[in-house]
């Protein structure tokens, strides 16, 4: 009779024999395989993404600096009740963020250099720079807009409550709805400007359709294709605010738009008030320019880009 | 007595010799497709749904679409974690398709992928609370960034067919219409359909028809967003095929990339407040 021990070995062996005859190289792949674990691709398009603002990884791309989609040249009319007519031409450019850009809007009238672009600016002369300086970097951030009225709380350092009414507009979709608009807007104006003088005073804007399909043309631009036939001509009145330059938020007393609204393109403006703090000349220059003005902007040439 | 390394001797040789007894066992290789080889790709998911797509011509469908042909390639290469992302970023898909033109329209083609760092499980927790919430109203929640008394733009989404859950077919449909007013107007109506097809979910929109400039500044557009669960979490693709109107008469690149920073802007908290995912579902 065998010991337990002596009949342990060939019962092994049949076991092992067993199980190898089952056993390759093909099997052992199997069982060394990774397995079928779902995992998720590598992203190598990340710096082809745009559009976003982080988590891009280092090539993600952010949007394009705002840059000239339109050049408009303007001649100027600069009518003083003193001193008569003179005029001037300066450029102006619209940018792809519905900004405007003034690169060259200072105009010599009889001693007096009228700030074009502070006008049209709200007192800030500088318009945008090529960095963007001058508007803020994002402006719809910063406005109301009840789908009429483009309107500011913040205007340099002027603050306004309620908002004030900037623009009519500016995208003109639907032009039958302006037909006969008018609006008050009774507000107050608050803060200092950069001499440290404060101010708080109320006052009120008045905005007007004259009309809502008129066309424009004049002998600079008579060929200019499309042709401006489809303008929206309104003005803004401002009024009360005592004791407040119009450079302090841009309290133009009178400001009177022709707005081509597709595409868009001003070819007319026409600003009338006491415009003191627009006015740069020497003491008697300016006394004498001390009445109304009637600044009055049209179009030379225009270019889309 | 037998020890215990013979009793598991035994069991060995029994067990080996079962192998050569007729049992119903299988051999390595017929099961090395538990094992080894490829898990089916997030690529293989996505293509095989967007085939499914075409094939069908109820909504969803892809038939007759205007999106780009390549939108259901490379699936997952640009994808980013929602967790941490508070803004979307898109590939751009034109496909050819011009910017500009008469009308001069800002065409866009846009794809935006991301992984939602949620199971289908949160998913489905986050859209059943919100369906007991609201009914199907519940999950048109109107994100509050952009649908604010004050601002440039305010948003209104009216639902002119009633959401339509089929629970036999796992479908689901409506139809809006999404105003905005400000300094833009947008009036366009949308159909949408979505399906469950074989645990990943599709659902596609589109514009019922060109809407004149007068009317919105969106001509047309065109949606699909599909929803994959894979490797753990949820993968989701958005692409997004457009046509804006130039109100500058302007068509060109730089244009398109800040209208493009606009729809991002709305996107991110859309999808967050449609999936409450910031507040983690």
């Amino acid at each position: 009779m065998l010991s337990p021990r002596r009949h342990k070995f060939p019962l092994a062996l049949l076991a092992f024999s067993a199980l190898s005859f089952g056993c390759d190289d093909s099997s052992e792949k199997v069982f060394k395989a990774p397995g079928n674990v779902e995992s998720k691709p590598n992203a190598t398009l990340l710096n082809q993404l745009k559009g976003g603002s982080n988590n891009l990884g280092a090539g993600g791309e952010t949007a394009e600096a705002p840059h000239v989609v339109a050049s408009v040249t303007y001649l100027i009319d600069v009518k003083t009740e003193t001193l008569g007519l003179c005029n001037g031409e300066f450029a102006a450019e619209i940018m792809s963020n519905f900004s405007f850009k003034l690169p060259d809007a200072e105009v010599q009238c009889v001693g007096l250099t009228v700030n074009v672009a502070a006008l049209l600016n709200g007192g800030n002369p500088s318009g945008v720079s090529d960095s963007g300086a001058g508007l803020t970097a994002d402006p719809l951030a910063a406005i109301q807009h009840d789908g009429y009225i483009l309107s500011l709380k913040e205007l340099g350092n002027a603050k306004f409550e309620p908002a004030r009414p900037l623009l009519l507009g500016p995208i003109f979709q639907d032009i039958k709805k302006f037909k006969d608009f008018k609006r008050d807007i009774a507000t107050t104006v608050s803060g200092s400007d950069a001499d440290g003088t404060a101010y708080n005073a109320p006052g009120s804007f008045h905005v007007e359709v004259i009309d809502n399909q008129e066309s424009y043309s004049n002998d600079a631009i008579k060929d200019l294709t499309p042709a401006l036939e489809k303008i929206m001509h309104w003005k803004m009145t401002a009024t009360g605010f005592d004791g407040v330059p119009p450079t302090f938020g841009a309290l133009i007393p009178s400001i009177e738009f022709k707005w081509n609204t597709f595409p868009i393109m001003i070819p007319y403006v026409q600003i009338k008030g006491s415009l003191k703090g627009f006015l740069k000349g020497d003491a008697a220059a300016l006394e004498n320019a001390a009445g109304t003005i009637t600044a009055t902007l049209i179009v030379k040439k225009y270019s889309i880009k | 007595m037998k020890s215990h390394p013979a009793k598991f001797a035994a069991l060995l040789a029994l067990a080996g010799g079962l192998s050569a007894c007729g049992a119903d066992v299988k051999s390595a290789a017929e099961v090395a497709s538990l094992f080894s080889g490829d898990a089916t790709s997030l690529q293989e998911k996505m293509s095989n749904l967007c085939d499914d797509l075409r094939k069908r011509t109820e909504e969803p469908t892809l038939e007759g679409t205007r999106l780009a042909a390549d939108g259901c390639d490379g699936a997952g290469l640009a994808a980013l974690n929602l967790n941490g992302l508070d803004k979307f970023a898109f590939l751009g898909l034109d496909d050819g398709k011009p910017t500009g033109g008469a009308d001069k329209i800002i065409h866009f083609g846009l794809r935006a992928e991301l992984w939602l760092n949620k199971s289908l499980l949160d998913l489905a927790g986050v859209v059943a609370a919100k369906l007991k919430q609201g009914g199907g109203k519940g999950i048109l929640d109107q994100p509050d960034a952009v649908g604010k008394a004050a601002g440039p733009l305010q948003f209104k989404i009216n639902i002119l067919e009633e959401p339509a859950i089929d629970v036999e077919t796992l479908h689901f449909g409506m139809k809006v219409n999404f105003t905005a007013t400000g300094i833009v107007a947008i009036d366009n109506t949308m159909v949408i359909g979505g399906q469950l097809l074989d645990n990943k979910v599709a659902v596609h929109a589109k514009t019922t028809q060109d809407m004149p400039y007068e009317k919105s500044i969106l001509k047309n557009a065109e949606a699909l967003i599909t929803v994959i669960p894979h490797a753990g979490d949820l993968y989701v693709d958005a692409q997004i095929d457009a046509n804006i109107y130039s109100p500058l008469g302007v068509a060109d690149d730089a244009l398109k990339s800040q209208a493009q920073q606009a729809i991002s802007g709305f996107l991110t908290p859309a999808l967050n407040s449609l999936l409450n995912l910031k507040e983690g579902g």
